[in-house]
């Protein structure tokens, strides 16, 4: 049996370099999904800039918003169901109305993104022959989450720009709970970043 | 000059599964070494781990001089791996898929690629979803013959090729040795790895059998002698190195340890030979007694009451 014991590295370690290949990577993954993220970040837009119309026919006079505002303040089984207002504006009332749903389809969008290139390149094998290039380990995840950072940033760009072209303030002067749509749609995509790094880097420095 | 591959002891278990049990590898710069052994023997687990896609529990592994592991891109720049089944991306073309490969492993001849895209007859233009096995597999390889690396590891490369494509195959592997590259070839088809292979490795149950050049190894293999006689045959029962003798009337048939054919040979001319054919050791031979032991003992156990008469110690 050969015991010798392998000669000594002939060259100095520069590091494991766990981020390498995060550009290409990302590209890529933009690349490969340059349908996919373009339609759900269009429908979520679309969903939101549609918003401030039909509140327009809804709440149009002062005195219909009125009646709201005491609705809301008297009946609390109506505010379990469809959230506090937050205010009187058409901005307000467009945050009430479809800010939660906006930040679902957000998160949906998010998570989808960073599975299609974590979870089902892995099972497919494809990951394997990546990672057989100059890809560092933590690389694939990275370049993952900032793809859905890329989708999220977008929508949170064309909401806020949209509502403002409408006249409508997307970041919120009044009571607290309001917060800029930019990072209240952001929120998910952090959310689901922190959960899924945990999650991989303790597999990544202990086991196979 | 440091090897390209130097593994020794190498451990792996997942769970109650022992993997890898002290396995040894050695693989000199510019040799084609051939990396063989049963189903479930351990050759994709080493593979990966070279590859620092997987760490071992214990043991030293060292690619290009560098730990595989905690040095992993460094080593991937000098590294191009093809596995056994290749998958793609369903709306990338083959030659999209070429080019990030070429992206990502830091280098791509330009004119070898557009030059083995033809030898292989692959239509790069077409999507991943249209491609059958055997094109999947031809995209990777190109990718991997087309890098500008020192090592190559192949896990099975050719498993979805037809005929003609396996000699292109043979044929790159042929001349990236001419180029002074390394190969490590992992393979069940063991009229490549007689075609292709300087050494060759063998492994079984997660340790290394056998190593050696094949010239080496087939001193330990027989050969087959049939031969027509024509006087009775005498003696060659008594002869060391001959298994599974089996005379009718002046019909002689038997293997003999190629170390001791020239006796064999000589006790036959006594009797007068009027036909004789000889038949080399094959690999397969070869690989069936250390692939599967248990197996041959079982279907020669008949045999192995006539052999153990004229068996004799090594």
């Amino acid at each position: 049996m050969t015991a010798t014991a392998p000669a000594p590295a002939t060259a100095p370690t520069r590091g494991a370099r766990p981020l390498a290949g995060t550009g290409t990577l990302l590209r890529f993954a933009l690349r490969r999904d340059r349908v996919l993220i373009p339609v759900w970040v269009a429908v979520n837009a679309l969903m939101v800039l549609s918003m401030p119309n039909t509140l327009k026919a809804l709440y149009g006079t002062a005195a219909e918003r009125a009646d709201l505002m005491r609705q809301m303040a008297t009946n609390t089984s109506l505010r379990a169901m469809v959230g506090p207002v937050f205010g009187d504006s058409p901005g307000a009332l467009t945050a009430w109305r479809v800010g939660v749903y906006a930040g679902a389809l957000a998160a949906v969008t998010s998570l989808l993104v960073v599975l299609r290139h974590t979870r089902d390149e892995e099972e497919s094998g494809r990951q394997e022959l990546v990672s057989s290039a100059m890809v560092g380990r933590r690389a694939p995840l990275t370049a993952a989450l900032l793809a859905a950072v890329v989708a999220d940033a977008v929508v949170a760009l064309l909401i806020t720009v949209g509502l403002a072209g409408q006249g409508v303030a997307a970041v919120a002067k009044g009571p607290p709970g309001a917060r800029p749509a930019f990072l209240h749609i952001s929120q998910p995509t952090r959310k689901a970043g922190t959960t899924m790094a945990a999650s991989s880097w303790k597999k990544n420095t202990t086991a196979p | 000059m440091t090897k390209a591959i130097t593994v020794s002891g190498l451990h792996k278990s997942f769970g109650a599964t022992h993997a890898l049990d002290g396995l040894d590898l050695d693989v000199e710069r510019g040799e084609v070494h051939g990396f063989l052994g049963p189903n479930g023997a351990g050759k994709s687990t080493t593979i990966r781990i070279l590859l620092g896609l997987l760490r071992a529990d214990s043991g030293a592994a060292q690619v290009l001089g560098r730990d595989p592991w905690s040095d992993a891109v460094e080593v991937h720049r000098r590294i191009a791996y093809v596995p056994g089944d290749v998958t793609l991306w369903r709306n990338l073309s083959g030659g999209e898929v070429i080019d990030l490969f070429g992206r990502l492993r830091g280098g791509l001849d330009r004119r070898r690629r557009d030059e083995l895209v033809e030898r292989f007859e692959l239509d790069p233009t077409k999507k991943g979803r249209t491609y059958s096995k055997g094109n999947r597999q031809k995209v990777a390889l190109v990718a991997a013959f087309a890098a500008d690396v020192d090592l190559l590891i192949l896990d099975e490369p050719t498993s979805g090729l037809d005929p003609l494509m396996e000699e292109v195959f043979q044929r790159c592997v042929a001349e990236e040795r001419d180029r002074g590259r390394t190969v490590l070839l992992s393979s069940h088809l063991l009229g490549e790895v007689e075609q292709l292979c300087d050494r060759v490795s063998i492994v079984r149950k997660g340790r290394t059998v056998e190593s050696g050049s094949l010239a080496d190894l087939r001193h330990l293999t027989r050969t087959s002698v049939t031969a027509e006689l024509a006087g009775p045959p005498d003696g060659l029962a008594r002869l060391p190195g001959v298994h599974g003798l089996d005379i009718q009337g002046h019909r002689v048939r038997l293997q003999v340890d190629t170390a001791r054919l020239d006796a064999v040979l000589r006790a036959l001319t006594e009797s007068g030979v009027r036909s004789l054919t000889s038949t080399p050791p094959t690999l397969e031979e070869l690989f069936l007694r250390h692939y599967g032991e248990a197996a041959t003992a079982s279907t020669s156990a008949a045999a192995a009451a006539a052999e153990s008469s004229t068996e004799v110690e090594r």
